[in-house]
């Protein structure tokens, strides 16, 4: 019911060409932000349990995506102009435990803190990791 | 909570936020209180605000019109205007950066990625009266 009345208002053309939708004759599945040609944003339903909110910059590169991944877990990603993501805020593990993950320009990781993932005692730890490759622990494993 | 009393329209443009032009998407509540919005930003960016029922924006996160531009999550206090308490974005060299900040407005703890240097080193630094320090790296 819900998702009919979204379609029925976007299909109306209630946003006077601003925002777009997409789903056949049935529920929406994607709202797009448009203007002057250019794509701000979009909400998309994606495959298995995936839905997300996108920004995209100039070029058309996605520089921030929140939503949940297909295996259903929320996820937050910031991302260079580049594609590559830069800073991730995710649940993981068998603990499904909180993650803020750093990544540089080579896409390597070189920070990271959270909770153990795979451990029950869920302890905090922080780690970052030097140009060289070797890791650093500052609390926690 | 997006409930069947929310009522969706169009943005034509905001006055009480001034960095706004373009159309957009808001719902708002039966109150028709602005609860969220997302709208295309003056210049290139694009973002979601999430308001409080003082019509103060909570949480914000989108793409602002920098060069290059860069992403932003903002979560701001009640009734805080243009103060915000925790940042995560993209800086400099788009670095990865998390900001902790005070009631001032003051930077208190730092995390991320060299924004400035070729090598991206890590750090971490925090900010007390006797002023900063580093845990490791440098900011």
């Amino acid at each position: 019911m819900e998702s009919k009345r979204w379609a029925a208002i976007l299909a109306a053309g209630v946003f006077g060409g601003a925002l777009a939708w997409a789903g056949g004759s049935g529920p929406a599945n994607s709202l797009t932000l448009v203007n002057g040609g250019r794509t701000y944003a979009a909400l998309d339903a994606g495959t298995g349990q995936a839905s997300k909110l996108k920004f995209f910059d100039r070029q058309g590169h996605a520089m921030l995506e929140i939503g949940v991944e297909g295996d259903g877990l929320p996820q937050i990603r910031l991302l260079s102009a580049k594609g590559q993501p830069k800073l991730t805020l995710k649940v993981m593990g068998t603990n499904q435990s909180g993650t803020i993950a750093f990544q540089d320009s080579k896409g390597k990781e070189r920070m990271r803190l959270g909770l153990d993932p795979s451990d029950a005692s869920e302890d905090p730890y922080l780690f970052w990791v030097d140009k060289t490759g070797a890791r650093h622990p500052v609390f926690g494993k | 909570m997006i409930r069947a009393e929310l009522l969706l329209a169009a943005i034509a443009g905001f006055a009480s936020a001034g960095a706004l032009r373009e159309s957009g998407l808001s719902l708002r509540d039966a109150q028709n209180r602005n609860r969220l919005q997302i709208s295309a930003l003056e210049g290139d960016g694009s973002a979601v605000w999430f308001f409080d029922d003082q019509n103060a924006f909570r949480l914000s996160a989108g793409i602002y019109a920098e060069d290059p531009a860069n992403p932003v999550v903002a979560f701001a206090p009640p009734g805080g205007g243009s103060a915000v308490k925790l940042l995560l974005r993209l800086a400099g060299n788009q670095s990865p950066v998390i900001v902790v900040k005070d009631k001032p407005n003051s930077d208190r703890i730092v995390m991320g990625l060299d924004m400035g240097g070729l090598d991206e080193e890590p750090f971490l630094v925090y900010h007390t009266q006797g002023g900063q320090k580093a845990v490791f790296g440098h900011f």
